[in-house]
């Protein structure tokens, strides 16, 4: 795929997941899509951190995911209640997530702590 | 004297056979489809699109966009006619999408030059809507 393919391609697909992520939100999806359309268009780096032309459609591929997964619309519907709209492309995590212990020096390997030499702790 | 009792008796005695109701059921008769979407207000929805209405649809779309010229038909390209670079045809293209809820693939995306292809692309991946009915009534 040619670097005008896959930035045509990303596009779409960027100006697709702010209908999914903003819909009804009309001002929102607009603003999205114009602050898109402006990096697309910018030839140079919009944020000035010279990136090349593969790490900026990288972006804005990561952004797309994001829009559709990681972002969820609600309405106040009480005081203190809100509905969310979580849709098919929500990213959902699973209890199993909560239950993976975090790894610490003292659970296990020949690690020593308080840089200890590396003894085995039991 | 039993005996004569008991022959007087047969001879008043009558006989009754208990009446009983032929019920003749009626044969269902054919109910045609429209007394049935009148009677249970089933309201069908339109389900298929003509070329014109896409056409139609497709430049209401289209004149939503910066473009150079108001008139649109089937042969009007994208670039040369309507001025629009990649990206506002990828804009217009997405809104087609919304507006038919269709998918243009990569490929067609990449190659669409003219109206006229849009259109036929629409008419050969629109999905029809599905028939609706009250539910009240039911």
């Amino acid at each position: 795929m040619s670097q005008a393919s896959r930035a045509l391609k990303a596009y779409r697909n960027a100006l697709r997941a702010t209908s999914v992520a903003f819909k009804n939100d009309l001002p929102t999806l607009n603003a999205a899509r114009n602050e898109i359309r402006t990096h697309m268009k910018s030839l140079e780096d919009p944020k000035g951190t010279n990136r090349s032309i593969d790490e900026r459609l990288k972006l804005l591929e990561e952004v797309t995911v994001f829009l559709r997964r990681n972002i969820v619309q609600g309405r106040k519907v009480d005081e203190d209640k809100y509905r969310l709209n979580i849709h098919k492309d929500t990213e959902l995590g699973d209890n199993d997530d909560i239950k993976k212990k975090k790894d610490s020096p003292s659970s296990g390997g020949f690690t020593g702590c308080c840089g200890g030499s590396g003894a085995k702790t039991s | 004297m039993l005996r004569n009792v008991s022959r007087q008796l047969l001879r008043s005695s009558k006989v009754y056979l208990p009446q009983v109701a032929v019920v003749r059921t009626q044969t269902p008769a054919f109910v045609s489809p429209s007394i049935i979407s009148k009677r249970f207000n089933i309201t069908q929805s339109a389900s298929t699109l003509t070329k014109e209405d896409v056409l139609t649809r497709s430049v209401s779309v289209l004149r939503g966009f910066e473009v150079k010229t108001k008139d649109i038909d089937l042969q009007t390209t994208f670039v040369q006619d309507l001025g629009m670079d990649s990206l506002d045809l990828n804009d217009a293209l997405v809104a087609l999408e919304e507006e038919f809820d269709v998918v243009f693939d990569d490929k067609t995306a990449n190659e669409i030059k003219t109206v006229g292809e849009v259109v036929d692309f629409v008419l050969a991946n629109y999905l029809p809507t599905e028939q609706s009915i009250n539910h009240t009534i039911r």
